[in-house]
């Protein structure tokens, strides 16, 4: 503070007043045509990085979005595609079940062989399905060559275990194709654990169930049936691949016999030296499947003996086709919880956009009440400053003298 | 310009990795990796805008720098000649108010160019300094400043004394008006920033590089580079008088620091000198490595050479894309892994991932076998054929969750409890167009922290030069508003010393008028007292 004014002083100082109230109405109105409160970086540089982070967060869970949009298309068409796969193995039980019936003779078996010849046929074309992009759904990795061809009764995979991911959120991906291997091709065989096979038997024995327990050791099982003499009762063995007897006993039709943790329980009358094999599984595929019916029903000649051969290897048939669709259904519950995945991802995102959308408004865009308040106090400052300006100017001493 | 959406580089960068995301989404189709190749050049070309505008602000700091430096020698001389004219004046006893005045004048228009400090002599000359004590004018005798081109980089102007044959540049020791401004603006905006935007440059360059590498493109070979690789650029100094040969690259992407080096010989070892930090390390190579940038001597050069290194700084205008054919767009892995379909237990090999592509691609399959003896009699694991590095440890009972191992350069997890005899088999990823592995590995990139020691992505190294070049443009406007009351104050103060205040005038005019009435009237009086005195003695 100085304690003498002088008339430039005074000039000087109104006008920069004057000056710098224009400076302050020119930033506000500038505020509000551009309806932002920050117009450059350097008014607030830690917003200024918010806003650079916040915009970039935005582009991608815009990315994330089209992505989970375009998992979800691709995960339905698969789904559907094994909706279709599921009802014609359905069909296929259906018609099993029919030929496995007493009363179906060779004429019969052959037309349901030709039928479920044609739904084999069927469930390849649905295996080779293409997506709207022309690559094979169920390939693997290799999705431009088509993975399952046919020869004579035979289906061939070539193409491998591979699976897609889509990236929909920033740690989370998920898979969009299963590969034709996990669906149609490591298919349990039996019932799981075992399956069972009968040939060459004078008797007519038939497996009516065959179940394993966890405690299954996995080796290659014959039940043999002994009856030395026509007059003794018929006795079983059951012998593992090392030949050791596991368990062995006197037979009874409808008992189960149990060894090795399976327990089997066969009905009707076997002969000396019939014998059932009982073998640990590994997969088998699903055109496999098929096609052994098929083949089966082809060999079905009417006599007693092929008869049980064919009941029992109908009811393999039976317990394989019920794995094959067991594997597809647990397929199609993992898509089905991976849309549920989609589907709440899709909700976290929309939000996430919807909270950083309210954070850039919070740091970026202008307050109108405040602004607009503080616009008419500037002015009103700047009217004041000009006022007393012209008036303080005005006067002089030297008006008064005379 | 930097924090734009039309002009920054934050939305390019993302276009860019978006256009990955959709080659990931959809690996096999040539028209999303033609978008993909058309983001890259997007990007180069903004790279290329944005160095071009910060170069073009590095050239309008040099012209300043010359301008202003011939304003003062043309000043400075000023003042030396006032000088001698004043103490002239002094000295044959008269008080050159007017010399004065100009002088003041002059120092004036001085310190708006460049900071100084005034010390007057005795004898009435005054001296003027600048910088820490750089005498510009002393007496009537003035030096003179020059700006000289950098003798390690051509295109940078110094400031120097003049009159020396090599000059040294004491631009850090001006600070204050025109000139310290531009140095100020040159060193801690435009430079930094420059840097930095090489350094992301460079930074996806070479990642981008690397893990198209380890992938395998529509035609079933290993990746090549999308984006030209960026070297160092490095210039030997004006004065050198040998014919060395050095040559730099990139080590590792996430060392490097912003700043550029010079390496100089001393005739047995070499010095490596950061140019920002100013620390340094000796040594005799003739291979060096500091802050993930490998130096290599490939020719000595003659003793007092020296070379500048910029690993970084000249970067985002050399950023550009190498490749032009969609199909070369690496985005499937080159290896792929299968479970034998005759495997009866429930284990899993997945996540299988290519560190190297040294072994690339596999000379046959590479086949894991679970044996209940593996390692020994009753130490389960896998066997491994087709590769070195086996049997992998394995024991169902306790490994059933998931543990990770390695063959080679290979990584994967193994988990579940396979049975004796289940096998899993690795192997080159022929026809694997729909495989988008490598895609999604590409898309990872953008938001890891491959820069600065681990520490910043692309988007914060960015974000950090907009928020510094934003608080500098704070700092300098806050301390401009701060100056500029400063200003007000000093001209207050000086008008109130000297400036004229017209209605003191006009008041002190009435008290002088009243004076002089009062004083004509005393001459009235006098006068006529007189005149009654001569009229009283005349007969």
């Amino acid at each position: 503070m100085v304690d003498r004014i002088s008339t430039l002083q005074i000039f000087q100082s109104g006008v920069s007043t004057i000056l710098a109230r224009q400076e302050e109405l020119a930033r506000t109105q500038q505020e509000l045509a551009a309806g932002r409160s920050i117009l450059s970086p350097e008014d607030d540089p830690a917003g200024a990085i918010q806003i650079l982070d916040i915009e970039e967060d935005l582009r991608q869970v815009d990315q994330f979005q089209r992505n989970s949009n375009l998992a979800e298309s691709q995960l339905s068409l698969e789904d559907t595609t094994l909706s279709n796969v599921v009802s014609v193995l359905q069909r296929v039980r259906e018609l099993t079940v029919q030929a496995n019936n007493a009363t179906s003779g060779p004429e019969q078996r052959a037309a349901i062989a030709q039928e479920i010849d044609i739904r084999l046929d069927e469930l390849l074309d649905l295996a080779n399905t293409r997506d709207a992009n022309d690559e094979f759904i169920f390939a693997g990795f290799q999705a431009t060559s088509q993975p399952f061809t046919r020869s004579g009764d035979s289906v061939n995979y070539s193409g491998d275990d591979g699976q897609r991911f889509l990236q929909i959120a920033a740690g989370s991906q998920v898979a969009v194709r299963d590969s034709g291997s996990r669906v149609f091709l490591a298919v349990p065989a039996g019932n799981g654990s075992f399956d069972f096979s009968v040939s060459g038997n004078s008797g007519n024995v038939v497996v009516d169930s065959a179940t394993a327990t966890t405690g299954f050791v996995r080796d290659e099982y014959t039940i043999n049936f002994i009856q030395a003499l026509p007059t003794d009762p018929i006795t079983y063995e059951v012998v593992d691949s090392g030949a050791t007897v596991v368990a062995s006993g006197n037979f009874q039709s409808g008992e189960a016999i149990t060894f090795a943790g399976a327990t089997v329980v066969l009905d009707g009358e076997p002969d000396d030296g019939d014998s059932v094999e009982i073998e640990a599984t590994a997969n088998q595929s699903i055109f496999e499947t098929v096609s052994e019916i098929v083949q089966t029903l082809r060999s079905s000649t009417g006599e007693e003996a092929n008869n049980a051969e064919v009941n029992n290897a109908l009811a393999s048939g039976l317990l394989n086709l019920d794995q094959a669709i067991g594997n597809v259904v647990e397929v199609q519950a993992e898509i089905g919880a991976r849309l549920n995945r989609i589907d709440s991802q899709q909700e976290i995102n929309s939000e996430f956009n919807l909270q950083l959308q309210t954070a850039l408004s919070n740091v970026q865009d202008l307050d109108y009440a405040e602004a607009i308040s503080r616009l008419n106090l500037q002015l009103v400052a700047l009217q004041a400053a000009q006022q007393t300006f012209v008036q303080t100017q005005r006067l002089s001493l030297f008006d008064f003298i005379r | 310009m930097l924090a734009s959406s039309d002009t920054g580089l934050g939305p390019v960068l993302d276009n860019f990795f978006a256009a990955v995301q959709d080659v990931a989404n959809n690996p096999g189709s040539i028209p999303e990796r033609q978008v993909l190749i058309g983001q890259g050049q997007v990007l180069a070309e903004r790279f290329s805008f944005l160095d071009e505008r910060l170069s073009a602000f590095d050239r309008e700091v040099n012209q300043r720098l010359t301008d202003s430096v011939s304003q003062i020698n043309a000043l400075a001389q000023n003042i030396a000649n006032l000088n001698e004219q004043i103490v002239d004046a002094r000295q044959t006893g008269f008080e050159p108010n007017d010399l004065l005045d100009t002088r003041d004048q002059v120092v004036l228009e001085l310190a708006e160019l460049v900071g100084v400090t005034t010390v007057e002599q005795d004898d009435g000359a005054l001296n003027i300094f600048i910088g820490n004590g750089q005498s510009l004018v002393i007496g009537n005798s003035a030096s003179q400043l020059e700006a000289f081109s950098d003798p390690n980089n051509v295109s940078r102007t110094n400031v120097g004394i003049a009159g020396v044959s090599n000059p040294t540049d004491i631009g850090r020791f001006l600070s204050g008006g025109e000139l310290g401004a531009a140095l100020q603006f040159r060193n801690s905006v435009v430079d930094p920033a420059r840097a930095q935007l090489g350094l992301i440059a460079v930074g996806v360059t070479d990642t981008f590089n690397a893990q198209q590498a380890l992938g395998l493109d529509l035609n079933g070979d290993l990746g090549g580079d999308f984006f030209q690789s960026i070297e160092p650029t490095v210039a030997g100094a004006a004065q050198n008088t040998g014919a060395g040969i050095i040559t730099a690259s990139i080590d590792d992407v996430s060392q490097l620091t912003g700043a550029s080096y010079t390496i100089s010989f001393d005739g047995t070892d070499y010095t490596i000198t950061n140019n920002d930090t100013n620390a340094s390390q000796t040594g005799a190579g003739p291979n060096f490595t500091v802050d993930g940038v490998a130096i290599s001597v490939g020719t000595a050069p003659a003793a007092g050479d020296s070379f500048l290194i910029e690993p970084v700084t000249t970067a985002a205008g050399l950023f550009s894309v190498e490749l032009s054919d969609p199909r070369l767009i690496a985005a499937a892995s080159p290896v792929r892994s299968s479970a034998s379909i005759a495997n009866a237990g429930s284990g899993e090999l997945e996540n299988l991932s290519v560190n190297g592509t040294a072994g690339l691609p596999l000379a046959g399959t590479v086949t894991l076998t679970f044996n209940p003896d593996a390692l020994g009699a009753g130490i389960p694991g896998f066997d491994v054929v087709g590769i070195g590095g086996g049997p992998i440890a394995f024991d169902p009972s306790t490994d059933s969750g998931g543990v990770s191992a390695t063959l080679g350069d290979f990584s994967f997890e193994l988990s579940g409890v396979p049975v004796d005899g289940d096998s899993f088999t690795i192997q080159n990823n022929l026809d694997g167009s729909g495989d988008n592995r490598n895609a999604l590995a590409l898309a990872g990139i953008q938001r890891e922290p491959n820069l600065l020691g681990g520490t910043a992505s692309f988007q914060d190294a960015y974000a950090t030069i907009v928020g510094d070049v934003a608080v500098r443009g704070q700092q300098a406007s806050s301390l401009a508003s701060t100056e500029s009351a400063l200003l007000d104050q000093a001209r207050a103060a000086r008008n109130g010393a000297q400036g004229v205040n017209l209605d003191e005038e006009a008041a002190n005019l009435l008290r002088y008028q009243q004076a002089y009435s009062a004083a004509a009237q005393v001459i009235a009086v006098a006068d006529e007292v007189f005149q009654v005195l001569l009229n009283a003695t005349s007969r």
